[in-house]
């Protein structure tokens, strides 16, 4: 079973452009504003039928609320409708109808950001501003003579869907220049071509998953869903029964379900944290590794399931085999021989500066992030800002000689210093590439919000100069600091206590992480008395060594309020 | 843009991409398919407002100035559209050497408007 036909859109005033489509390009699915099964060229109500596109901007939100999954849209520019069904705009109607297309362009990106867009018509038929905004957006291409060229038409189409999946907008896997990952990429594909289960091995947000999602999955080339299970996540009770499902009565509060080995029929299955699959249960995953089969409890007549099977984890399998916890035979099924690993973010220190870029244009790419920028954009009057807004980062490495990063055609750039940057690229992420994007994305977000708050205050700069947003040193550093805190740290006892020690890039942030564990553990034992505390740490509790605790608590960064 | 330059380019794109249109896309020794001869129908003899593409050719060409109007490709294009339009009876009824023959007027048509759009 191979993968969904890709699904286009085409919004034109007329019919020319879908009538070529449906006649010619069969290859693909059309998102129409119809509720009828099946292609419209097989239909008999085709001829004069005005559900078979959108006309205007509201039709094509009529036909993208019915179709989110929506892969290219085709797009007229001139339509030649009446003014009330063209968007509000300003400038001559002529002008407006002239280059609606654009206007209805800047729409698309603004409610659906990154959907790739194939304009029909050539570069000279669109103005000199409109060009500037069309060459700006990467997954924008005009279809000049291919417009009328069915073949070239749909050669053009496929080069915007493989042009989408290689942005991080798009959701393109980040693979870098690290020769590691030349050599996972060719065999996470060619695997995924085969119906062998994968097994992926990795530390804690080395991007398991998303090697799995975006790039076994998409290889595999099946018509089904990419279903994921989190198995670290669900009750040992549950486990089976949300794998291979169950019938009414099978146990206590049983209902008739389909378990999600049959969801992914067709798909992929991802099983990640494999390690935490309950003992009992490996006997089921086994069976159903060797004979395609699964069987809902409660049930006795096996279901054939067609799934392609990844799991993951980041434990040690074979230790675990050794220790009894595992089955060897599953192991083996696993097909342990081609295992695939993802290296942590340290062994591929040279791809972290693209990493970083990438992590940060995706993430704001979409959703409360990407509203965050167009507001900003909005507030400052910058120019360019029509259309969907790129976020990009300037990593300065040398302070002499650099040349002052420009920010991208729309959007902000965050700039981060020749000490922010030694201090980002010095960092041993101990999360790995999960840390990168959250460190990233807040500092990101905190520096875009006081940006804001500067605006607000009439401070800020205004207009394009505004759109290069100097991202603090001092703020990463912290960030970053703070985020070790939460990964791949390890308990040490002292003098009774338990510290989380948290491998950093220097001896000074480690003891300051550990004074700052151990103000948190006095303030709560003592109820907040600074007196007691002092006692406790300086042997003497009068209020001059309190006034001293309490001066330390607050360059720690505590906060009283926030520890009571 | 000058209305001269206005006006090739229209006739460029409204008539020449338009009336080619099926022509880029069929192998035209081969029959077509009823509804791509209704396509082919539309484009060359209802299009916009249910006009022929001659009529649209004229009321363009009319605009242009005597000199343009009677340059060599403007008359070529004028003579591949009346040759188009001799042959609707048989093209709609769908005769194979019909339908092959205004395929290649068609291409014609488009070549010389948009030659005379490059002339400018």
């Amino acid at each position: 079973m191979m993968r969904d036909k890709p699904k286009l859109l085409v919004i034109d005033d007329g019919t020319r452009h879908v009538e070529l489509a449906h006649a010619f390009l069969r290859d693909y699915a059309y998102a129409t504003r119809c509720d009828e099964p099946g292609p419209c060229w097989t239909c008999p109500e085709r001829r004069g039928c005005t559900r078979t596109h959108a006309h205007d901007a509201y039709e094509a939100d009529e036909a993208l609320a019915k179709h989110p999954d929506v892969d290219v849209v085709l797009l007229d520019v001139a339509f030649d409708l009446p003014e009330e069904r063209l968007l509000p705009g300003e400038g001559k109607l002529a002008r407006r109808k002239r280059y609606q297309g654009l206007a209805i362009l800047e729409r698309l990106r603004r409610k659906h950001g990154a959907l790739p867009v194939v304009l029909m018509t050539s570069e000279d038929a669109i103005s000199d501003d409109a060009h500037e905004v069309v060459s700006a957006d990467e997954l924008v291409a005009l279809a000049g003579d291919a417009s009328f060229d069915a073949r070239a038409l749909g050669a053009l189409v496929e080069r915007t869907l493989a042009r989408r999946r290689t942005l991080p907008e798009g959701g393109g896997f980040a693979w870098g220049d690290a020769a590691v990952m030349a050599t996972l990429r060719r065999d996470a594909e060619a695997l995924a071509r085969t119906s062998l289960p994968m097994l992926v091995l990795g530390e804690t947000g080395t991007g398991k998953s998303a090697l799995a999602e975006r790039v076994i999955h998409p290889a595999t080339g099946r018509a089904g869903r990419f279903v994921a299970v989190d198995l670290a996540t669900l009750p040992e009770t549950l486990v089976a029964a949300e794998l291979f499902g169950a019938v009414r009565g099978a146990f206590s509060g049983a209902l008739d379900r389909r378990g999600r080995f049959e969801e992914a029929h067709g798909g992929t299955l991802f099983l990640d944290e494999i390690g935490n699959l309950p003992f009992e249960v490996q006997r089921m995953l086994l069976v159903a590794l060797q004979d395609g089969r699964i069987t809902r409890l409660g049930e006795s007549s096996p279901r054939a399931v067609d799934v392609k099977v990844v799991a993951a984890t980041n434990e040690d399998l074979v230790a675990r085999v050794r220790a009894g916890t595992f089955r060897a035979d599953l192991l083996a099924r696993l097909n342990p021989a081609a295992q695939l690993r993802m290296p942590p973010l340290r062994e591929r220190g040279e791809d972290l500066p693209m990493l970083a870029r990438a992590l940060l244009r995706r993430r704001f790419a979409a959703g409360a992030d990407r509203a965050l920028v167009e507001h900003y954009l909005e507030a400052v009057g910058a120019q360019g800002n029509a259309g969907m807004p790129q976020v990009d980062l300037a990593l300065v490495e040398r302070s002499r000689g650099a040349r002052a990063p420009a920010a991208p055609a729309r959007g902000v750039l965050f700039a981060l210093d020749v000490e922010g940057t030694r201090r980002l690229l010095r960092h041993t992420f101990p999360g790995n590439v999960r840390e990168l994007e959250l460190v990233l994305t807040s500092a990101a977000v905190l520096t875009l919000s006081d940006a804001l708050d500067a605006v607000d205050r009439r401070r800020g700069g205004r207009g394009d100069d505004a759109r290069v947003l100097p991202m603090s040193a001092k703020l990463l550093g912290s960030l970053l600091e703070q985020a070790s805190l939460g990964t791949s740290a390890h308990s040490r006892h002292v003098g009774g206590r338990t510290f989380d020690v948290v491998p950093s890039d220097g001896l000074h942030a480690v003891a300051r992480s550990l004074e700052i564990q151990l103000y948190e553990q006095l303030f709560r034992e003592t109820e907040g008395d600074f007196a007691r505390m002092a006692g406790e740490l300086l042997g003497d509790a009068t209020e001059a060594a309190a006034r001293k605790v309490r001066l330390r608590f607050n360059q720690l960064g505590l906060r009283a309020r926030r520890l009571r | 843009m000058s209305k001269r330059a206005e006006l090739l380019d229209r006739l460029a794109h409204d008539v020449g991409k338009y009336v080619a249109r099926v022509a880029h896309n069929v192998d035209a020794s081969r029959p077509l398919a009823p509804e791509v001869r209704a396509m082919l129908c539309d484009d060359l003899y209802a299009t916009k407002d249910g006009r022929r593409a001659s009529e649209l050719f004229e009321e363009l060409a009319g605009g242009l100035p005597a000199s343009t109007r009677r340059a060599e490709h403007i008359e070529a294009a004028r003579r591949a559209l009346a040759r188009i339009d001799v042959l609707e009876v048989a093209v709609r009824r769908g005769d194979r050497a019909a339908v092959s023959e205004v395929l290649g007027a068609a291409l014609e048509v488009e070549r010389c408007l948009v030659a005379s759009r490059g002339a400018r």
